[in-house]
């Protein structure tokens, strides 16, 4: 099999918000900051809600608790806020508290889960794609990632989901996790393989 | 590519590669099968997360949007008491209507007889201080009994010590070993302890305050004359109650009410437990704390006697209030060691012949006649209903001498009980008054003490709708929103869930909050589509 012969759309990180969303953002959080503004407060969370779970639904995996790890995220924030310096973006100033919230989560989880029987939320449709043969391809994929995804350490997981799902580079990941450059490089790398190898042992047993 | 590397493949499957490594990448992958095969499970893996990066979660959001929402609630609420000038008016307030209060206590006192010999001035309970410490430290020096503290004083107790602490609002505390407890605020009207580590028994008075609030780790319990121990360290925050009901509120803004006998435990993860039973440790060291602080109390009215009879000092405002005794509800009796402490009239500083003489009893503070009277006198009586007079009154006899026992009190199997004094602003004391009886009953002759009846939980319902209108209209309604949401929240109460729903949304409006208020308005019409006040939903709505 060569490369030609499976010919796949161009992997390209998802793009960082544009500018003015950026520069919205960080107006918003100079008004927490400043004013004491949680009116602000509000309107970030309306901006931000939807990226953050999703961000916390492939950091974790599908957990019937999402809304609370939402929920609790938000919390941390509100307490956060008046500590960012603005020398990152604030993105990944966020991703560093759903990075928190996520391994309290996984580590809890761990040590719960087959005390715990409750369903697991569905994954919805792909955004803005009315094709229903396409969210049910996406939903079936998103599936088979986080049964890979839950055969790995939390710490490369978490590295492995801002690159390769929420499209981050190394340097905002550093940021985001909190770890070196090298560090980042080097459980990206191991993350890959053991994913690759999941992936290929899931899709074996799917289609034996 | 001289080499196998599956970083390469990678950005390589991605076209990430500039087109000098792709060109090498590929002329390995002509000679190498392994890494061709390796391509192919990267490309599906690639693939895969392509598609899972389209799907999103199904996410609930409304108990998310609520939650917070009433974060920001909560935030803007603080804000709106933060303002200094605020405080300090309302310091001035409190300070003022103590002065009243000692000013109207002090000229309406008739001594009978010659005064006692003089004695030092009694305290004025308007500082926190020590009343009994060992292996106490505050900001590392160490401090000893009688020692005053201040808002903001750090107290440690070392792996033995322990300190019992008598705060202005007329609360005791008692701190545990290897303990931390910061006064965050220690006024007459507003008291906030943080507890760093540690146990703290608390058996905080019924004075009527802004609040009582004990921090730990991210809990916050409010009381209102309650006694209940808080146990904090890095694993978890323990609070268990003996009397009365605390509220612990939870970072995130939620509302637990733990009820006497049980205890509520939050480990450093969150997760939420709840006892059916307190400890035998902390029930001692409540008791501990009872004994403590009802001897303490007594040598304050010791004090207060003085003053009064001797009219040189102004007696301490907050002890010296006539009126009955509130009783707080206790631990098993025969376990209680505060009710064992009974001093004798010549602990009081008075002599037996002379005592029931010093000063008239109705000129006396009421802590002093329970002291005085305590040995053979029932302040509060509490029985099996069938020890109440025939008939079901609810008004009981003081009997006037403390030597002249009746025989109906000798039949009945009562109760002696120390309690702290209540204030004429006591939450209880505006309580609606009962049922009008037959005819009341008296044990003996004499002035008549009326007991108020314990009320049930719907009188209490009631006159709180009644506060809580009324703080409308005077505009302090913040306090009585969450009791308003619990009556709310509550279908069985009917009309009053109905009421206490539109209370909220008028005190949302009142306080220029029109986003609070309509979803107010809006809930009340999803639970009450038909009610009383959809007229008045309707029109805040628009409809």
């Amino acid at each position: 099999m060569s490369a030609e012969a499976l010919p796949l759309p161009r992997l390209v990180p998802t793009p960082p918000p544009p500018t003015q969303v950026e520069a919205r953002l960080l107006r918003l959080v100079d008004r927490i900051k400043k004013d004491d503004d949680v009116l602000a407060f509000e309107e970030l969370y309306r901006l931000t809600r939807d990226d953050v779970a999703r961000t916390l639904c492939h950091l974790v995996g599908r957990r019937p608790d999402l809304e609370d790890l939402v929920q609790e995220t938000y919390i941390h924030l509100l307490k956060a806020v008046p500590s960012f310096r603005g020398e990152s973006q604030f993105r990944t100033f966020l991703y560093r508290i759903c990075t928190n919230v996520a391994l309290m989560h996984l580590r809890w989880w761990r040590r719960r889960r087959e005390e715990l029987t409750d369903e697991v939320p569905e994954l919805e449709a792909v955004q803005g794609s009315p094709d229903p043969e396409r969210a049910a391809q996406a939903a079936q994929a998103a599936r088979l990632v986080h049964r890979a995804l839950d055969r790995m350490s939390a710490k490369k997981r978490v590295v492995f989901v801002y690159h390769e799902l929420c499209g981050l580079g190394p340097e905002e990941i550093s940021q985001a996790v909190g770890i070196s450059y090298n560090t980042v490089r080097s459980r990206l790398h191991h993350a890959r393989i053991e994913f690759t190898k999941a992936i290929r042992a899931l899709t074996a047993e799917v289609l034996p | 590519m001289k080499r196998h590397d599956d970083g390469l493949l990678w950005d390589f499957a991605a076209h990430a590669l500039d087109s000098t490594e792709a060109k090498e990448v590929e002329a390995h992958l002509a000679d190498c099968p392994d890494c061709r095969e390796q391509l192919a499970s990267v490309q599906v893996a690639c693939e895969a997360l392509e598609l899972a990066r389209a799907a999103r979660p199904t996410v609930d959001w409304q108990p998310i949007d609520e939650s917070v929402g009433r974060l920001v609630e909560r935030r803007l609420a603080e804000q709106a008491r933060r303002p200094w000038l605020k405080r300090f008016v309302l310091g001035i307030a409190a300070v003022s209507t103590v002065a009243a209060l000692a000013f109207f206590t002090l000229t309406h006192v008739e001594p009978t007889v010659a005064p006692l010999p003089e004695s030092p001035p009694p305290p004025v309970l308007l500082t926190a201080r020590i009343d009994r410490a060992q292996g106490l430290s505050r900001e590392g020096v160490s401090v000893f009994d009688g020692a005053p503290l201040a808002a903001g004083d750090l107290l440690e107790t070392t792996a033995g010590g322990r300190a019992f602490v008598h705060l202005p609002d007329l609360s005791h505390l008692r701190l545990g070993a290897a303990s931390s407890l910061t006064l965050t605020r220690a006024d007459v009207d507003d008291v906030a302890l943080t507890l760093g580590k540690g146990h703290l028994a608390v058996r905080s008075s019924g004075q009527d305050r802004k609040a009582f609030t004990v921090h730990a780790g991210s809990l916050s319990v409010h009381s209102v004359g309650n006694a209940f121990v808080v146990t904090h360290d890095a694993q978890a925050t323990e609070i268990a109650v003996a009397e009365g009901r605390v509220a612990v509120e939870f970072v995130n803004g939620i509302n637990e009410f733990v009820d006497a006998g049980t205890a509520l435990r939050v480990d450093h993860k969150g997760r939420v437990s709840r006892g059916r039973r307190v400890a035998p440790q902390l029930k001692t060291e409540l008791d501990e704390l009872m004994a403590v602080a009802d001897a303490t109390t007594a040598v304050e009215t010791q004090s207060a006697v003085v003053a009064a009879t001797g009219g040189r000092a102004s007696a301490p405002p907050l002890v010296a209030v006539q009126g009955p005794s509130r009783t707080l509800p206790r631990l098993d009796p025969a376990q209680s060691r505060a009710r064992q402490v009974q001093l004798p009239p010549e602990a009081l500083g008075l002599t037996p012949s002379s005592s029931p003489n010093v000063v008239s009893p109705a000129a006396q503070p009421a802590e002093v006649q329970t002291q005085r009277l305590e040995p053979t006198t029932q302040l509060e009586v509490e029985g099996p209903p069938q020890t109440r007079p025939a008939g079901g009154t609810e008004e009981w006899a003081l009997p006037p001498q403390a030597q002249a026992p009746q025989p109906q009190q000798a039949a009945a199997p009562t109760v002696v009980v120390a309690t702290p004094a209540r204030t004429e602003a006591d939450e209880w004391a505006s309580l609606p008054a009962p049922a009008p009886q037959s005819s009341p009953a008296r044990l003996v002759d004499g002035p008549v003490v009326t007991a108020t009846p314990k009320p049930t939980p719907r009188d209490l319902e009631s006159v709180f709708l009644e506060r809580a209108t009324a703080a409308l209209e005077g505009g302090g309604c913040d306090r009585y929103l969450p009791g308003l949401e619990e009556l709310a929240l509550d279908g069985s109460r009917g009309e009053r869930a109905e009421r206490a729903r539109v209370l909220r949304a008028r005190c949302y409006a009142a306080q220029l909050r029109p986003r609070q208020a309509v979803n107010e308005y809006r809930k009340y019409l999803e639970e009450h589509p038909r009610g009383r006040f959809a007229e008045e939903a309707m029109e805040a709505l628009g409809e």
